[in-house]
């Protein structure tokens, strides 16, 4: 069995903290554990090498400003970031600083892995997926105006009752497309929907940057 | 008038009832009230009664009148004010040359004496034609006169009719005493119709002498009077006061008054309305006259009439405009009661009120509003400046140009009127304005020019030497405002001041109204807010605190099974069934959290087509799984084909599970446990989930606030439970309320059919 990548937890909870390692552990990657992100920039070296699993609520500085001090460090820890209260615009926010994904506590574990295995292919890849765009933009081309309107609020994080007024339509129309757009791009979270249109943003860019296999 | 105050004591100073004279239609005897013997005789004795005075002086009455007409005079009463007209005393004189001559005598008993005057007996026939008239003329007037005025003119004409003098005229006293020829009859060219006469040409002791006796007649002014001669073996106390007498003498300035008019006779009778002298029925004749003493009877009777008539029809007219004011009042009123403003009322009723209360202009002031109704009057009168004279909120005044600063000179657009004040404070008022009476008053003859300065440095009034027409301006003044206007006035600011009195209390009333519900709407919004944010910063840190432990939990049941597995051991079933179980709870205790912290805080609904029996079974069987509460009868009620609804179905799982749980908490300790749920489709096709039990109910002084947030019997309950509850349900855009039942509770809700 190939060495497991070694997971950095920041929490300032310390039961979620402490479950966290249990479970990390119990699937066999080397747990490290932080209560607060000075503590974690206390600790970080360049070399660090592994997934940093990152509480976005935090007393004192917060999962996003410690997001944006590594990326000044130019660190290549890929970041889950765990949302405590469902704040998505924050997460969408962390996505488009470079998160791999984000997860609303509480979480199965089977979620949890699937972002960890994700960032363990981001590192053997040397750096992120190279975004399917054409695939992205397929998946996109399928969906009405209306959809594509409602999706464009929805990645923002902006709440039903938000775009439904941003639309003027009903709140009970956007739930509809919601759902439609959900079905259309084969996606089973938000954090789905944000990498699809992400990947459709930025093809050209990704496509001249991304080395050559 | 200035000149009032001078010829009024000048002419007090007139011996007007002790002329010492009589005039020459007759003869004067007089004797002494206590021993009847004479004492006083006309010098004309010897020519009317054939008997020297100086021999009448010492004599027994019942000498000179015989003994049966001696007797006569001693039954009768021989009052002053009521002359024996038509009954007087007979009396026959044989004269020297033994004709004989009957005289009728007038006799009364005044100031200590009896005076008897003596008149020629007029001819039957005169005495005849004269009554007839009247009779004739009184019962063949077509119709009843009904107003003041032509009372007047028929009285004029009736009067010139039976007595013969050349012009007859209705002379009317102002309040001022002025006078006024209301009506005339005459033959003559010229007219003293609608001509004003100072008071001072009839002064106050004249006017009490009218008052007192009914008639006044001269006789011919050009006659010198006739001197009464007075025993000169007696001692008399002064001249004889001849107020009552017939023959009464005339005052030289009178004297000149009528001749500079071209009167020469004139006879005078009183009318006298309520005790007042309202006025004189005035006879002029060009030449000589003397009617004869059954005429003079139907003067006075005629007199009395008129005055009984103007009575009657004066008081009916102050009823009937009092009635008018009254009725005007009474409608305003009546309006206002049903909802009109008194602004709009007095508005809608200004031409009436101007007729009714004899005004020309009405000025309105209610509160900020204002209306000028009526004549456009220039130089209104300063209001507020009245305001301050008003008494008893009124001020009324024919020249309020004294009470205003403007002056009572000038010429005043509108000089009088009244000011009524509707309101304590003042903001209210209403003004009836009368414009400048008669600019120019048509005074008979000049009257400026009837004052001299005599010898002794006094003023003195002499009679006007011209009587032709002369036109004054009368300044500032109005149309006065008698005692039955006034009463109106006060009639009508009652009834205005009542109406404004409950008008300002009902809108005072509807501002305080209109306020409480502002607050209540106001409250209401701060209570809502105040609900949505306790409820929602409550819900966030609950759902951040609970977030942890769950997630926890999770973490340890899959770190458990994940550690099993590092064992290399194989989980038995059983046991892997029971950590999915704990698994799943936890994730449907993550979820509610969620979603009622995404509710409250956005009003977020994550809602689908709900199949409502599912969610019913699923919500009361989430709160009997597990063995709890097994005590209780769970019955369940679904209608046949209910259609789907639209709604969150964690959030209605979450309702049924908190009404259920409340159900089961409040039977504790209950014989009988009984939970009925019920869904059935209304009649507003809504469907309509009712849950009830058998439970105490609910305590009524909570009821109203079941609902509130934080609001709880139970120990250890945080008292959200059904505020969250109202709050998932309205959101759906349902209803959810406390059913009145006994015994037990019900809780009703509804959902829009999908």
């Amino acid at each position: 069995m190939a060495e497991k990548l070694p997971v950095f937890v920041v929490d300032d909870d310390a039961s979620v903290l402490k479950s966290l390692k249990a479970l990390v552990r119990a699937h066999g990657h080397p747990t490290f554990t932080y209560a607060s992100a000075e503590e974690f920039l206390a600790d970080y070296r360049e070399d660090m090498k592994g997934c940093l699993l990152l509480d976005v609520r935090m007393p004192g500085m917060n999962g996003l400003t410690l997001q944006s001090r590594l990326e000044s460090k130019k660190s290549s820890l890929p970041v889950v970031i765990i949302t405590g209260h469902g704040d998505v615009p924050k997460a969408v926010q962390a996505m488009k600083a470079g998160a791999v994904d984000f997860i609303e506590k509480p979480f199965s574990d089977e979620v949890l892995l699937s972002c960890i295995s994700r960032a363990q292919a981001i590192i053997e890849r040397g750096g992120p997926a190279p975004a399917d765009a054409e695939d992205a933009l397929e998946k996109l081309k399928q969906l009405t105006s209306r959809e594509r309107e409602v999706l464009e609020q929805l990645v923002l994080g902006h709440p039903n009752k938000a775009i439904a007024h941003e639309l003027r339509i009903s709140p009970r129309t956007v739930e509809i497309h919601r759902a439609r757009i959900k079905e259309k791009l084969g996606a089973r979270s938000l954090s789905d929907l944000i990498r699809t249109m992400m990947a459709a943003r930025a093809p050209a860019a990704s496509i001249m940057t991304s080395p050559q296999p | 008038m200035a000149v009032s105050s001078v010829d009024v004591s000048n002419c007090d100073s007139e011996p007007v009832h002790t002329p010492g004279f009589i005039q020459a239609f007759g003869a004067l005897v007089v004797a002494s009230e206590r021993d009847l013997v004479i004492c006083h005789a006309s010098a004309n004795c010897k020519e009317v009664l054939s008997r020297v005075p100086q021999d009448l002086f010492g004599l027994h009455l019942s000498a000179l009148l015989g003994p049966d007409v001696f007797a006569d005079l001693q039954s009768r009463t021989l009052v002053p004010t009521r002359p024996d007209y038509l009954n007087p005393l007979k009396c026959r004189f044989v004269d020297g040359r033994g004709n004989q001559s009957v005289l009728d005598c007038l006799a009364h008993a005044y100031d200590e004496n009896i005076l008897l005057e003596f008149f020629e007996a007029p001819s039957d026939e005169a005495e005849h034609d004269g009554l007839e008239i009247v009779h004739r003329q009184i019962v063949s007037e077509p119709t009843l006169p009904r107003t003041s005025s032509e009372i007047c003119n028929a009285v004029a004409r009736l009067f010139r009719r039976f007595t013969g003098y050349d012009r007859v005229m209705i002379y009317r006293f102002h309040e001022d005493n002025h006078g006024e020829v209301v009506a005339e009859s005459t033959d003559q060219p010229d007219s003293f119709l609608g001509l004003h006469y100072p008071a001072s040409d009839i002064p106050d002791p004249v006017r009490r002498l009218f008052a007192a006796s009914k008639t006044r007649m001269i006789a011919d002014i050009d006659d010198e009077g006739v001197s009464i001669l007075s025993d000169p073996d007696v001692e008399h106390s002064g001249p004889v006061n001849l107020t009552h007498a017939r023959l009464r003498g005339v005052s030289p300035i009178h004297v000149e008054y009528l001749r500079n008019m071209g009167v020469r006779a004139s006879l005078s009778t009183s009318i006298v309305v309520d005790g007042k002298l309202w006025g004189l029925i005035s006879c002029h004749h060009n030449g000589p006259k003397v009617l004869p003493l059954p005429l003079l009877h139907t003067s006075e009777l005629i007199g009395s009439i008129v005055a009984s008539f103007l009575h009657g029809l004066q008081s009916s007219e102050h009823l009937d405009a009092l009635l008018a004011v009254q009725a005007l009042s009474h409608q305003i009123e009546r309006q206002c009661h049903d909802g009109m403003s008194l602004f709009e009322a007095l508005q809608l009723h200004a031409p009436a009120i101007n007729r009714c209360l004899r005004t020309d202009t009405l000025v309105v002031r209610i509160g900020e509003d204002g209306f000028v109704a009526g004549e456009d009057l220039e130089q209104m009168p300063d209001l507020p400046a009245l305001r301050s004279h008003a008494v008893a909120g009124m001020l009324v005044s024919d020249h309020l140009g004294d009470y205003d600063g403007r002056g009572a000179t000038g010429d005043l657009a509108c000089a009088g009127g009244a000011l009524l004040v509707l309101s304590e404070d003042g903001s209210d008022h209403a003004f009836l304005g009368r414009r400048n009476y008669a600019r120019t008053v048509t005074w008979g003859g000049d009257v400026t020019k009837s004052v001299s300065v005599a010898e002794d440095g006094r003023l003195r009034i002499s009679p006007r030497s011209s009587f032709q027409a002369f036109k004054q301006t009368v300044s500032g003044r109005s149309r006065p405002f008698d005692s039955s206007q006034r009463e109106r006035l006060e009639y009508f600011r009652r009834s205005l001041v009542a109406v404004r009195s409950a008008e300002r209390e009902r809108l005072a009333w509807r501002e305080k109204e209109i306020a409480e519900a502002k607050q209540a709407v106001m409250q209401a919004q701060l209570l809502h807010s105040a609900r949505i944010s306790s409820m929602g910063e409550l819900a966030s840190s609950i759902a951040h605190e609970l977030a942890q432990p769950l997630t926890a939990i999770t973490n340890y049941v899959n770190a458990c099974r994940q550690e099993i597995r590092n064992l290399g051991q194989t989980l038995p079933a059983d046991v892997s069934e029971l950590m999915d179980d704990a698994l799943a709870e936890a994730d449907r205790a993550g979820a509610i959290i969620h979603g009622l912290r995404n509710f409250i805080e956005h009003g977020d609904l994550e809602p689908s087509e709900l199949d409502i029996e599912r969610s019913v079974r699923d919500g009361v069987g989430l709160m009997f799984s597990g063995g709890l509460a097994t005590d209780i009868d769970v019955t369940l009620d679904f209608e046949s084909n209910l259609p789907k609804v639209w709604a969150d179905p964690v959030q209605i799982e979450q309702v049924l599970f908190n009404l259920v749980r409340n159900s089961a908490e409040a039977m504790e300790g209950g014989r009988e446990k009984r939970v009925a749920v019920s869904v059935k489709l209304n009649k507003k096709r809504e469907v309509e989930v009712s849950v009830r039990d058998s439970g105490p109910g609910i305590p009524p002084e909570v009821k109203a606030a079941v609902f509130h947030p934080f609001q709880t019997t139970k120990r250890g309950g945080l008292g959200i439970g059904l505020s969250v509850c109202r709050t998932i349900i309205e959101a759906h855009g349902g209803r959810i309320w406390l059913a009145d039942v006994q015994p037990g509770t019900e809780f009703h809700f509804t959902l829009p059919v999908g």
